[in-house]
This record gives C-alpha cells, structure tokens and sequence, in this order.
C-alpha cells in the first residue's frame, strides 16, 4: 500500500483556506500544490502527477467546473473533488450542466480536518 | 324637368349644386312642414350648410312650418345639437341612428351618409306616395322611441346617462364595440385578459394599437392585467415592447431555445425571435401602460373583462380558447354603464391589482432572500471553515500557535464584521439606524483610517500608493470639523477606502475633502433650511473600474464585483450617509479610462458653525476632545 506521498492540488481563491488546506493535508501525509488563481493552477496544472485535485467551485476568471472539465482534458485520471462554500452558484450549475457529477464529490465548507480527511481518503481510493 | 307633382317618380340625383337645390325644393313644395332622421353629423352640417340653414329658418320662422327631427346626440355633438335644436320646431334623441332621411307630406328624400367638409353629392329623392308614407310610418315609428333633446343633453351634461345593459350575441360587434370604447377613453382603460391566448387574438384586432393611441393622444391611462402563467413564456414580449417589466424578463431570459410555441396559433404571430429583444421604450407609453401579472382565477379566467374611465364595462366571454380569431372564440357579451355593474367589475380588477402587488413583492423578497443566504453563506463558510482547520491543528500540535494565530484572528474579525453588517442591514430595514452625532475632526479621522490601510498594504507587499495630505485636501475655511455620528462615518470612509483596496491593483488611490458653504443667492432661496453648506470626501483610485451591470445597483445590496464579501458595504454607506442627509455617490475617472471616484457628502448646519469655528482654535493649542 505504501507508496510515494500522495500528491494533491488545491485550487481556491480564498488564500487562507489555501493556507489552512495545505496545514491539514500535509499533516496528513499529503503533498501538497496550491493556487489561489484557477487560470494560473490550469497553465501550471502537471498531467499524471496528482492524484487528487480539491477545487473551489465560486472563483473569478474561470469557475470550478470549469477548472474541473479543463483538468480533465489534460488528465483523465486524476481524481478531483470541489469544495464549496457557495450555495446557489452550485445548485444552479449542478442542477444544469454539472448533475453528471457524483454528489459525494462535493464537499461543503466549513468541515472539520478529520471528516474532511475522511472524505479525502475515500476519494482518493475510490 | 318635370313638375314632381305630375307624375310620381323615385330618382338619385348627383352633385353638390343639384342635391342642394333639390333640398330647397322640398323645402319650399311643403305646406305643412317635415320630418327627418340624420345621424350624428347632421346638425352640423345643418348648421354650416348656410344656404339649407336660412331655408329651414324661413320655413319655420316665416311660414309656421313644423319640422321634426331625430338624431342621436352624444358627447361630442352636443354643443351642434343645442344650436340646431333652436332651427327646429322639436328636435329628439335615439341611439345609434344611422344613414339620414326626411320626409314630408309630399316627398322624400335620403342619404347614406353626411360629412362636414362636404355638401350632400348624392341624394335619393321620391315622390312615390307609397315610398311617402311608409317613411312617415317609419318616422312616427323612431319618434315615439326617441327622447326629448333636451332630456339626452342635461343626462349628459350632468353625466347622468340612462343605464343600459346590452347583452351582445355577435361578436363582430363585441369587436366593434370594444375597440369603439378604447377609442372614447379619455382617463383609465382597464384590461383583465383571461389567457395569453385571448391577448393575442385581441391584440391582432387592434386592441394594443387602441390603447397606445389612447395613451399617446388622449393621456389615457391604462392597466392591463395578465394571466401570469404566461409572462416567463417567449411569447409574451413582442405583445407590449414598451413595457419596461417585459423588457426586464426579457433581458433576464436566456437567448431562448424556444419550443414553447403556442399550440393553437400555428406560429402566425409570434415570430418573436427575428425580432429579438431590441425594443425601444417610448416614455410615455411606459409611465401610463402598466402590466401586472396574475394567476388565472376561477373569476378570470372565462372573460376578458374592460373598463373604459370607471363609467363603462364590456364583458366577454371566452368561449372557446383555442379558436384562431376573435369572433370565433368570443360568445355572449355584455355591455353596460350601469354604474353597480361597473364598479362591481372595477372592484374585482382592484383587487387582482392589488393580489398582483403583493405577489410581485412576495417574489422580490423571496429573491432577496435567496441572494442573502447565497452571500451570507459564503461569508459564513470561508472564516469559519479557517477557524475550525486552524484549531482543529493546534488542538494536535499546541506548538504551532504562532504560526497560526493570525490566521484564526484575521478570518474571526472577517465573521464579526459579516455580523456586524447584517446587523446594520436590519437596522436600517427596522428603521433603528440611529445616529450619536457629535463634533469631531474630519482630516483626523481619515489620516488615522488612512495609516492604518498604509499599514495593511505595507504587510501585503503591494505596489499601491495611499496619498492623503492635509495640504492635498482643498480646505477653504481651514475647516475640518463635521457634526456627525463619528463611529458610523469612519465605517463609510473604511468602507469606501477598502473597496478601493480591494479593486486597485497598482496605482494609488487618494482621499481629498472640500468644505463648502452655499453662497447667499443659494442660501437665499432655501431660508427655511438651517443647511448652510457641505463637506465632500472624495476617494479617488485607479483600479479596475465597476462592472456595466453591476453599475447601476451599486448601492443596492448584495451587490458586489468581488467574489468575497457580502456586498452589503455600500448599501449600508449609502443609508448611513442618507441618515445624516449626505449624498453618496460615484463617478468614473475623467483623464483616464482607470478607475473610479466615490464620493460623499455631509450637510453643514447653521448651529454647528459656530461651535466648529471655536472648535477650530480651540484645536490649535489643545487637540480634539469635544464629546456633545
């Protein structure tokens, strides 16, 4: 089971949840790569090299879903979920052109490290 | 030509010269005197038509003839028929007389029509005994229906018309009548139309265009109610284009996809997406056409149901829907001025106004609801996730509170300032936004806001110049004190001054403040006043500028170009500003196309000049410390 550190990317425009993330993630044995800008976190995105990408979904110049649909473009495999602290910007998009996407992928803030973890981990292996 | 008594014969005859002399003719061959029938033009063509006129005078006056005469005076032939009524020896009213005969005991003569402009061209004459008679039968007939003049004309000078109620089976002259009636409005149309359905067929026969020319060259206006079912549908915009609550569903609506065309109308006129949603508004239509939605209800939703100046009502009934044409769909109508009946209706229409209100406002709460739980709810869940992250951390690892200290303080000051703006928000809604005014020092209090900002943009590393200098902000009376509430103008100017943080890249940003005092040709015209002038703050930056459609509601709440924050803060400034009788405002910088200027503005009274005067020398030696 063990294998090289788990790598993870955090894309959120809120610096401190970024912050806070990257605290809780590596506490928990995670690498981990953050961005606060989503279009900055797409140019510098690294195919085959996360195992797990944690999206904020409301963020300006270019959404979460839409970070998401790029992400996936360059990297089928990578296991991505959101975590939102939005609740109509999400209702409205998922109900659309996002209701494709597994309702255990969404995460809502706040949540507390270790249901967070939880959650992480169930992600990762699923 | 042949003496007319010689033999009997039925003839037109053509031509203004000849029908004229004909008419004299048979003015001067009776010895008794005549009859006649003529529709509402007549008495005034009787009156302008000189030579006739003298001849009718003479016959009357000179000969002692009788002359009787029918014809139906409304409201707008009255003041002709009060002089034509001293020609004639009796003159009576009925309603709806059309074409226009005479006949006396000898002769007979008709016509279709009379016009003003224009003399008779064409007239039947006959000398037909039995055409004779029958048209004096014909005449006795109408005459002991008809009304004296002088009834008809005080009923409708006092606005006592007799009450009627016409039950109408043709709907061609329901469509007749209806568009009749829109043509007489002179103060208020009111419209419940029971189905999208019936609007457009109506619209089709001309009843929109009615009731805009009755809006443009009558300054009626009108109230048209709507089956609300219907509004959100594509079809609905290219009924009224100038309705600006249309317009706003329209530029709300997506480009459509719309395959929400109407069952029953084949497409005919709703090719509403070449027209697409360019619609000009015409002033005055908008302010006098007002359209209100409202569900269908069990008493609505089988008529369409008007109103013509609360004096008239015609009730149609629908009697089936899915019909392509007015006349098809339309069955019984009733047409009526009986003034139980009318207002009977009007209240029914009042109230479905009034349930239209009350439901447009019960949708705008619910959406201003949402959009508070969808601000609020991110304002609440970013510090709070932080704050749960941070501590949950430090509970594992104690050793780690400095580095994380700030983190939690930082995202705990963001909660309490979303606290204390919703607080403030209910306070302005509920009214108890009360101010604690006292005397303070204006250039004080932005320079210590302003060092604190400096500070935060020092810690940031950001590339933004705060300029604010004594000298820089135009003082002309070397004033600086303000009689406000102190603690609630220092949460404008943060406000103002962190927005302009928020959304200013690299640049600067400036904080000026100008007291002015009205010069007395101004201070003259408003003597009641004790306002003698104004302090103006002007935060100027070079940031990114405001949205385009942001633009407009800024001071609204919840409106925001940011992706953080509740977009509360301006809407509180404005109120707190309006509170103390201040304008607040914001313009786009001039020179350049960067960034923008907020201002606002805080009135200066007559009683605290005296007091801020002495404040000012007193500051000299001893600094600020004056509490009211």
């Amino acid at each position: 089971m063990i294998q090289n550190k788990k790598r993870v990317l955090v894309v959120d425009d809120e610096k401190d949840i970024t912050l806070v993330c990257t605290m809780i993630l590596k506490d928990a044995g995670f690498e981990v790569d953050v961005f606060t800008d989503p279009i900055l976190a797409l140019t510098s995105f690294k195919p085959n090299f996360y195992d797990l990408a944690i999206l904020d979904i409301k963020m300006p110049h270019m959404d979460g879903f839409e970070l998401y649909k790029k992400i996936k473009e360059l990297d089928n495999k990578v296991k991505v979920c959101f975590l939102t602290a939005s609740e109509m910007y999400y209702e409205t998009f998922r109900s659309k052109e996002y209701s494709s996407i597994d309702s255990e992928l969404f995460i809502y803030k706040p949540i507390g490290n270790r249901d967070l973890m939880q959650k992480v981990n169930k992600i990762i292996t699923s | 030509m042949t003496n007319p008594l010689d033999k009997q014969r039925t003839t037109v005859i053509y031509g203004e010269e000849a029908t004229t002399n004909k008419i004299l003719q048979f003015i001067d061959n009776t010895d008794k005197g005549w009859d006649n029938c003529i529709d509402k033009e007549g008495p005034s063509v009787s009156i302008k038509a000189k030579i006739i006129r003298k001849a009718v005078e003479h016959a009357k006056n000179e000969k002692g003839l009788r002359i009787r005469s029918i014809t139906e005076i409304t409201r707008d032939n009255i003041e002709y028929c009060k002089e034509y009524i001293k020609i004639v020896t009796e003159l009576r009213h009925l309603d709806g007389i059309k074409g226009n005969f005479g006949v006396s005991e000898k002769e007979y003569l008709s016509t279709s029509k009379l016009q003003e402009t224009s003399l008779l061209s064409e007239i039947i004459y006959s000398n037909v005994k039995s055409i004779v008679d029958q048209h004096q039968f014909l005449f006795e007939t109408l005459w002991t229906k008809a009304i004296p003049a002088e009834i008809k004309i005080r009923e409708i000078e006092q606005g006592l018309e007799p009450v009627f109620v016409d039950v109408i089976q043709n709907s061609k002259r329901a469509k007749e009548l209806y568009l009749h009636l829109l043509e007489i409005a002179t103060k208020e149309i009111m419209i419940i139309f029971p189905t999208l359905q019936a609007f457009i067929r109506q619209e089709k026969i001309g009843v929109m265009q009615a009731i805009k020319d009755a809006v443009k060259y009558r300054n009626t206006k009108a109230r048209l109610l709507m089956p609300q079912k219907y509004f959100a549908d594509d079809a609905m915009w290219y009924v009224i284009p100038d309705n600006e609550r249309l317009l706003q569903s329209l530029q709300q609506r997506k480009p459509s996809q719309s395959t929400t065309q109407q069952p029953n109308m084949q497409g005919k006129s709703l090719n509403y997406k070449e027209n697409n949603n360019i619609i000009s508004i015409d002033d005055l239509l908008y302010q006098n056409i007002e359209i209100r939605n409202i569900e269908p209800t069990s008493e609505t939703k089988d008529t369409t149901i008007l109103i013509v100046d609360k004096k008239l009502s015609l009730v149609m009934e629908l009697r089936d829907d899915l019909k392509n044409t007015f006349e098809e769909a339309i069955g019984l109508s009733t047409y009526s001025n009986s003034s139980p009946g009318v207002l009977s209706y009007i209240s029914i229409f009042e109230s479905l106004w009034k349930i239209s209100e009350l439901y447009e406002q019960i949708k705008s709460h619910d959406k201003m609801q949402k959009e508070f739980i969808n601000a609020t709810s991110h304002e609440l869940r970013t510090p709070t996730q932080v704050i749960l992250g941070c501590s949950g951390i430090l509970k594992e690892h104690p050793e780690r509170i400095e580095e994380i200290v700030d983190l939690i303080y930082n995202n705990a000051t963001r909660l309490q300032r979303l606290i204390n703006n919703i607080l403030d928000v209910t306070k302005i809604e509920s009214r108890l936004l009360i101010l604690h005014k006292r005397q303070f020092d204006l250039g004080e209090i932005i320079s210590s806001i302003v060092e604190e900002y400096k500070k935060q943009i020092k810690q940031d590393g950001r590339d933004l110049e705060l300029i604010y200098d004594q000298q820089y902000a135009v003082n002309s009376n070397n004033q600086k004190f303000v009689y406000a509430d102190k603690e609630r103008i220092i949460q404008v100017i943060s406000n103002l001054l962190e927005n302009a943080i928020k959304f200013t890249k690299i640049g600067f940003i400036s904080i000026t403040y100008d007291f002015k005092k009205y010069d007395d040709t101004n201070y003259d015209g408003n003597s009641d006043s004790d306002i003698i002038g104004n302090v103006v703050v002007k935060i100027k930056d070079t940031g990114i500028g405001i949205n385009k459609e942001t633009f407009p509601k800024l001071f609204t709440k919840f409106t925001s170009d940011s992706f953080q924050g509740t977009g509360l803060g301006l809407y509180i400034s404005k109120n707190i500003i309006e509170a103390h009788g201040g304008n607040i405002g914001v313009q786009k910088n001039k020179e350049n196309d960067e960034g923008v200027t907020f201002y606002f503005s805080l009135p200066l009274s007559k009683d605290h000049e005296f007091d801020a005067k002495q404040n000012n020398n007193y500051r000299e030696n001893q600094g600020l410390k004056q509490e009211r």
